[in-house]
Order: C-alpha cells, then structure tokens, then sequence
C-alpha cells in the first residue's frame, strides 16, 4: 500500500517584519483560499506600531495508491520538519538586468563566507516545536533570520526576519540593488518533511517545498496585475507541458484581469477614467465593439520586449528596463516612450478568446473567495500575492524563479538542484533601496500593488503619496514599517496603521 | 415531514435518476418500507471551517443532537472524527435504520426539535460548518455489524472505503466477505449507496486495531489471487477512502 506525500503550498510565503512576538497573537499565518485578504484581527502592527511577521504555513498532504487521502497531520504520523534558510545576496553577482551577468558583489572580500547569512537547516519533530535560525553572521555581525514553528496538529510555520538591514562597514547606500558592505535579512530555502504514519518503521520522504521570506505586503487587497502564480503558471505551461482550458471562464479567468486593473485605482493616480472601459464589460457578455477596445489595449506578449507599445496596458515598466534606460528618454519624464511588460501568454490568450467570444459566460457576480484549503489552493494563494514582474529585480524573487530554475512539476521547484538562498540571492541589497526606488517612474510605474504610488486616507478623497516622508534609501532603511497598510473599507481601499 | 422526494433533492439527485435493480438491496429499501432484511443507513458528515471549532461542533453533536437522537430513536448509531480526509476537521455520524420512513421520521423530529434547531443556528452564525454533506447507504441486515461494545475499538481506527463498481449492478458478490476476511477485513458495514454519482457504488466502514494493521490487511488483500480476479472482472476503483477515530462521545443507540 505505497504512499505518497508533498508539502503544500509548494511555495510558500513568509514575510517578514520588525514586531519579535512569535506567540501566536504576535503574528498572523499568511492567505491559505485564493482570493483572500488575510486582515490580522489584532492588526498589521502591534501596539508600539511594529509590523507583524506573516508566517507560512505549510502542511502534508496524503495519496495511499494514487487515492487522495487528505491531510496528514499528527494525529495520523509523526512528522519531521526540516527547514533551511538562508540570504546569499551580498554573495552574489550584481543585479544589472536580465541577460546581463553583473560582477560580484563585494568583489573586494576574499571570504566569500562571511558575506554569506547560513544559519543552516532546522529540525522539528512533532507538533508544539520551535527552532530559530539565529547562527548566520554577515561580516562577523549575527543576523537572525527567523524560526520555525510547529502547531499542536504538526503543521509547520515559518516566520521569517525582522527587517533589519545595516553596514558593519558604514558604507553608504548609493543604487537601488547592490550596495557592497550591506546586508539585510530577507531569505528563502527549503522545506522538507520524513512521514512516518504510525504503526510504520520506515519514514517516507515528502516531495519538498520552498519558503521565500520577502519584505510586507502592505496592500493585501490589491493584486498584481501579473502575480507570480500567472508567472509560473506560465513556466508550467511553457516547460512542463501543463495544459490550461482552451475556452476561458469569463467569472475565473478574464474577470481577474480586470478588476486586478481596475483596483490599481487605489494604488495609483494614473488610472482615473482610463479603465472606464474595463467596468464597461462587466457584467458579460458586453459587446464585441466593447471587448475589442478593452483587448486592443494589451501589449502583445510575443513582442520583443524593449520595443515601445506607447500608451498598451499594462502600464509598467518592462523587466528589461535596463536595455531600455536612457534610450529614446525612457524613464525620464514624459518623453512617451513606453516599452512595457505585457500579460503572461496564457493571460493573453484568455483575453484575446473573450475579445472573440470564445469564453464561457458563468458570471452569477463576482466570485467570493472559496472557504475549503485544498492543496493547490494553498499554493495558489501564496503566490497570487506575490509580483510576477516586472523583475528589475523583483520585490519577492526573481526572473530565476521564473526562467532559470528547474521545476518537477508545476509550482514545485526542484529542491535537489538549488541551495537555501538561491530565489532571494539576485534581490536588491538591501531590499528598503529598491522598495525606496520603485515607485512610479514616468511615463510607467513598477509594481503599485507591492509599493503603493499614491493612496487615500480614511474619508478623504484625495490622493496622497503612499510613502510620504520618505526622502532616501536610508530613509527606507529606518522607516519602512511605519508605512501604512491598505484595507478594504466598504467600496473603497484606504491607508490604515501608518505611524510616521 | 420531510418527503422522500426531499430527502433524494437534498442528496443531490432527483428519484428517476435513482439506479435501481430489481432484486438488489437498494430496490428494496428504496421503496417507504425496507423491505425485510435490509437497513438504512443515513451518514452525515459536518465539515468544520476552517479554523479552531472542533470543541463547538462536538458541544453540538454531544450535547444536543446525539441526546436528541437517542430520544427519538433506538437504532445503532456511531459518530466518528476524521484524521485522514478530504476535508478535516470533519465529524461524520452514521445511523441505522429498519426504512426511509423511518429515518425521515426522525430527521424530521430533529430538524423541528427546538433545541436542535437553536444550537444549529448557533453554529451556522457563528460560521462553524463549511458544509453538511448526507449520503443515504443501503444496506443488508447481515452485511450490518455495528459494535455491541465500543469500548474495543477506542485505540483503534474506522476506514470508511467507496468502491464503483460498474459490474456489480446486482449487488457485491457473496464471496467477497469470505475473500475480505481472509485478509483481517472485516466490515462493519458493508453497503450500497442509494443516490449519487458513479453508481452503483459500494461503501465498506472497515474498524482495524492501528494505521499498521490497516495496511496490513489490505497489502494482504491486494496479493490474493481471489480478489485480483474479483477486481479484474468488475473493474472496481476507489472512488474515497477516509480514515477515522471513535469520537469520546460516540454511543449506540
């Protein structure tokens, strides 16, 4: 009677933040349902106004001969969690862009270890357990990278760092992704489990997940309008074979797309009755006339992406802005030129099927998120919240993820041929220096949905800018959890818990 | 009263589409009477949301419906908590009855039992349940072997096993039991499923000492020839299988 286990979400997401409480009151376990906005009943930050952690959860799922089984939890085995994590960016080469292989960071350090934050993998055997990784130094300063956790059914938890970036150099902060003498605390690895059902000698091995430890999520109801699961979504498509409906579903597939753009209303000025037409095709059918306006706005995927789309949607920037910098004014202002990065293949294939009314009209109204944790709905969930691009470098990881690294399946990388650190490695250091730097950089912005542009204060209907007060990298650096969080109030999304 | 046409909407199906032989137990017991010899079983299962409830569900199962139930109706009854499901946490209740009259009696009497419908109410205000799924099973009185004494089966386990079974449209083969017991199977109930998909459909609640001696006993089913046979000729297929403990309250009736 063979069984089989896998970790799931196959890539999970903890997120980090400067509030140490681990009890469970002290942090909040991150979206489990797609769809869902995880709102922490006590609050995003705690009472002196430091950011919670967003812990991961992840758990084991059961197939006994192909069968389904469910979720295996102590009741049933005993289950021996190993986790590792690690940040190797100062390690690393320099971001300049994708296809451009930059020199290595801290070129001038000959021990390549001491750059390198490796607290080591973690073991928890059994439900109510706890490890911290809290052995890994950068340049001969302790760097904590988090814990992990075991709840009371063997569930495991990842919280990860606290935010804190600093030079034991005192070198200054000068780009936006490679400041040498830096670290911060960001970090990503492995996440393995050995399942011994009981009454069972043999431990069998499950099939292993990933954690990514990235910054806040400040905007939990925006999504991004391209979220790393379109993007590895895409990956399966492309690499593994992984089929997708020939014929879109108007309620799950295109309707995202939409309302994704239309609630970057809330997170930008850009917007104001530019997406009229998206509203106007909701609910469908719509006319043809009117779903050709709305998919005529697209930028074609297949096109080369340095070459200018001016005014396509989505209006951010391309991951090869570096390519595209400086030429023709690009990222100056106003000039018009607008090389920009387009939906995912597959979005685009959706949209392009409406456009022709090739969908399936099973619109009863905009879906509610499910109420069932379901394996894939668990990774799922972790992902759409994550960006998908542009990666200039990324806020939670990078076009590695996405281009470079082996997959076994669909969303579950290939744990054997990759090392703790590796999804975070190519990552602006430290991260408060992109996030600083990737607001809205005419004529497109970045990712509104990660860093807010502008937003609206409760009862106020104008916009202010999202990180107000912040003036420099350093800035970022020492301020970031006194940014405001997003929340949805009624109709509208406001800032909430901002305590600059 | 809750008719019979209500109960099979309930599951999901209307009567016509009921897949009835002649001759098998589910023709018999799908008439208002059970035909002699053959038992109803109603099995309920409430999915928990997600979230810490379990203590709320088994205040309700314990303290208002099992009480309320005992009142009502003396047939045999287990409640079982799920540890290797689909969906956890869930509580699953089975109760056999002597017909579908009777059973719809009851489920009548309960659904307008003041004290039943204020502590259902609580738990759906209060989000508890995410779903209450109701399957009907059919079943012979001999193929019907609840406990006497639960007190045997605390420690141990219940297995509750769907099989499809195109081929065994007249019911399962009278030397299946004999072929299952050979390999320390030995079903508590051992049924049809009166409506639904896949039918028909064949649900086998199976208690075992431990984890281990469940896959024992099927790892040595798997290997007899018998069955090997059995399985070819009626291209049986799992369609669920679910692992389960005796919930501390969990009686007969």
């Amino acid at each position: 009677m063979p069984w089989t286990f896998k970790i799931f979400p196959s890539i999970g997401v903890a997120r980090i933040g400067n509030c140490p409480d681990d009890s469970p009151s002290g942090f909040y376990v991150g979206p489990e349902i797609p769809g869902s906005v995880i709102v922490p009943p006590n609050g995003y930050k705690d009472a002196q106004g430091r950011v919670r952690r967003q812990a991961a959860r992840f758990r084991i799922y059961g197939w006994e001969n192909g069968v389904f089984m469910g979720e295996i939890t102590s009741s049933v085995a005993n289950i021996t969690w190993t986790v590792e994590l690690a940040n190797t960016k100062a390690a690393f080469n320099r971001f300049e862009g994708i296809g451009h292989t930059g020199p290595l960071r801290n070129a001038s350090v000959s021990d390549r270890s001491s750059l390198a934050i490796t607290p080591g993998p973690r073991t928890i055997t059994g439900p109510n357990g706890t490890a911290f990784f809290d052995t890994g130094h950068f340049m001969g300063i302790p760097v904590p990278l988090g814990e992990i956790q075991t709840d009371g059914s063997g569930r495991l938890l990842v919280l990860g760092g606290f935010g804190s970036s600093s030079s034991p150099t005192n070198a200054p902060l000068t780009t936006f992704a490679n400041n040498d003498g830096w670290h911060d605390d960001v970090s990503d690895g492995p996440v393995t489990a050995a399942v011994t059902l009981h009454g069972n000698q043999a431990p069998v091995q499950a099939s292993g997940a990933w954690v990514i430890c990235p910054p806040p999520r400040f905007a939990p109801p925006i999504f991004h309008i391209i979220s790393l699961y379109d993007a590895l979504l895409q990956t399966a498509v492309d690499r593994l074979g992984f089929p997708v409906p020939a014929t879109p579903s108007f309620t799950n597939d295109v309707y995202p797309v939409l309302k994704r753009a239309i609630d970057y209303q809330w997170v930008t000025t850009k917007i104001g009755n530019k997406h009229d037409p998206l509203q106007a095709v909701i609910p469908p059918p719509a006319t043809a006339d009117q779903r050709n306006t709305v998919f005529q706005a697209l930028r074609d995927p297949a096109i080369t992406p340095t070459v200018d789309t001016p005014h396509l949607m989505p209006a951010i920037w391309t991951d090869f802005f570096r390519d595209v910098f400086g030429i023709r004014g690009h990222g100056s202002p106003n000039t018009g030129h607008w090389a920009n990065h387009a939906l995912t293949p597959t979005q685009y294939n959706v949209m392009k099927n409406w456009a022709a009314g090739n969908f399936i009209n099973d619109w009863v109204g905009p879906p509610a998120p499910g109420t069932s944790i379901t394996p894939d709905g668990l990774t799922r969930a972790a992902l759409e919240n994550c960006s998908g691009g542009p990666f200039f470098p990324g806020i939670e990881t990078s076009f590695f993820t996405r281009d470079v690294y082996p997959y076994v399946e669909p969303f579950r990388l290939d744990g054997t041929q990759l090392n703790a650190g590796d999804l975070s490695k190519q990552q602006a250091i430290p991260w408060q220096a992109d996030f600083f730097d990737c607001v809205f950089q005419s004529p497109l912005s970045w990712w509104p949905a990660a860093h807010p542009d502008n937003v609206f204060t409760a009862g106020s209907n104008n916009y202010v800018t999202w990180d107000r007060g912040m003036n420099s990298f350093e800035d970022m650096v020492n301020f970031w959890s006194g940014l405001g969080f997003l929340v949805q109030s009624g109709d509208v999304v406001i800032e909430t818990e901002r305590t600059l | 009263m809750i008719s019979r046409r209500v109960l099979l909407s309930w599951l999901g199906v209307s009567a016509g589409a009921c897949a009835v032989t002649a001759g098998s137990p589910l023709s018999a017991a799908t008439g208002a009477r059970a035909a002699q010899g053959t038992r109803v079983i109603n099995l309920e299962s409430f999915c928990i949301a997600h979230g810490n409830h379990e203590s709320r569900l088994d205040a309700y199962l314990a303290d208002t419906l099992l009480p309320r139930m005992q009142e009502l109706h003396e047939g045999p009854r287990l409640c079982l908590h799920a540890i290797v499901a689909p969906h956890i946490p869930q509580a699953t209740v089975l109760a056999a009855f002597s017909s579908f009259d009777e059973m719809l009696e009851v489920r009548s009497s309960l659904a307008s039992s003041p004290d039943v419908r204020q502590a259902r109410a609580e738990l759906e205000s209060a989000r508890i349940l995410e779903d209450v799924r109701s399957q009907v099973l059919v079943v012979r009185e001999e193929s019907l072997h609840f406990p006497t004494d639960l007190n045997s089966f605390q420690t141990g386990i219940f297995e509750m096993r769907s099989y499809d079974a195109p081929a065994w449209h007249d019911g399962v083969p009278t030397r299946l039991l004999a072929v299952l017991h050979r390999a320390r199977i030995h079903p508590i109930v051992n049924a049809a499923t009166a409506a639904g998909e896949h039918m028909p459909r064949f649900t086998y609640v199976v208690p075992f000492a431990s984890l281990a001696a469940r896959e024992q006993a099927w790892s040595t089913l798997e290997a007899d020839a018998e069955w090997i046979d059995m399985q070819r000729e009626s291209t049986a297929t799992v369609t669920g299988k679910s692992i389960y403990k005796l919930a501390p309250y969990s009686r007969l009736g």
